[in-house]
């Protein structure tokens, strides 16, 4: 295993628990813990938060669709 | 005043200033001027946000009446689907989609005064966790890259999704997450 194929199943890793804890809460009903979007609900009612995300999301766009990639 | 601006939240500093403190450092590193620019401006907006310009508001609920949103999606999504990556035009539709969002993120309130829930908050430190974990993973990334001068050993997920944007299907795909993801966003900060 390279170290590219190692940094690689990290993000697969990381997307695959993320799917799974959303899976896992999705129909909010979890006693200690509230759905994604219930939680994303909460925090949006923080001005700093709704920007926070709403900048990131932005520049994932502006990052994958303008600029081009200069790599080795 | 502080004692108000407490009252309101445990941190009357937005967490974000210095997650965006952070990636500016990130920026600067990797010598990106425009990524630089956009971070570090966008640093000091979440810190004015809900500091010094917190009595500022934007009636954004009005948009939520009519569907403005949902219209602007699809000229966003026809006019990115259609239009060349790297292109001059890609940049302007999206510099004007940011005009647009900014004041709709902005909202009324700098902080509705209603606490989390013990779930939401719990929730809220497993998903920034979560965030926390994938941003080191990327920012190691980049860096060892950055310093071997060799990035497709330490590939970041830029260089891993930029062949799939390169070809319609992909970049279709991509457009139409992000567009998504952007409505779901604006839809949830004005519930």
């Amino acid at each position: 295993m390279t170290t590219a194929d190692f940094i690689t199943a990290g993000y697969l890793v990381f997307l695959f628990v993320g799917f799974a804890l959303w899976f896992a809460t999705r129909d909010n009903q979890h006693p200690k813990m509230a759905s994604f979007g219930q939680m994303l609900r909460g925090i949006m009612r923080n001005r700093g938060t709704r920007l926070g995300l709403i900048i990131f999301w932005w520049w994932l766009g502006w990052h994958f669709i303008v600029p081009i990639l200069h790599t080795k | 005043m502080l004692k108000n601006m407490q009252n309101e939240s445990r941190h009357p500093i937005s967490l974000w200033v210095a997650a965006f403190g952070l990636c500016s450092a990130l920026q600067v590193f990797r010598g990106s001027l425009v990524d630089e620019i956009i971070f570090i401006t966008s640093t000091i907006l979440i810190l004015l946000s809900t500091t010094a310009l917190r009595t500022v508001s934007f009636p954004a609920e009005r948009f939520n009446r009519v569907r403005y949103l949902e219209w602007a999606g699809v000229v966003l999504l026809l006019s990115l689907g259609l239009i060349p990556r790297h292109s001059a035009l890609s940049a302007f539709i999206l510099l004007v989609a940011l005009v647009v969002v900014i004041p709709l993120a902005w909202g009324e309130n700098a902080n509705s005064g209603v606490k989390l829930a013990k779930r939401e908050a719990n929730a809220r430190l497993l998903w920034s966790s979560w965030a926390v974990v994938v941003c080191l993973w990327e920012f190691a990334a980049n860096i060892l890259g950055q310093l071997n001068e060799t990035h497709t050993e330490f590939p970041t997920i830029s260089l891993l999704l930029d062949p799939v944007l390169n070809s319609v299907i992909g970049k279709a795909g991509f457009v139409v997450a992000w567009l998504m993801v952007g409505f779901g966003l604006l839809k949830a900060g004005r519930k």
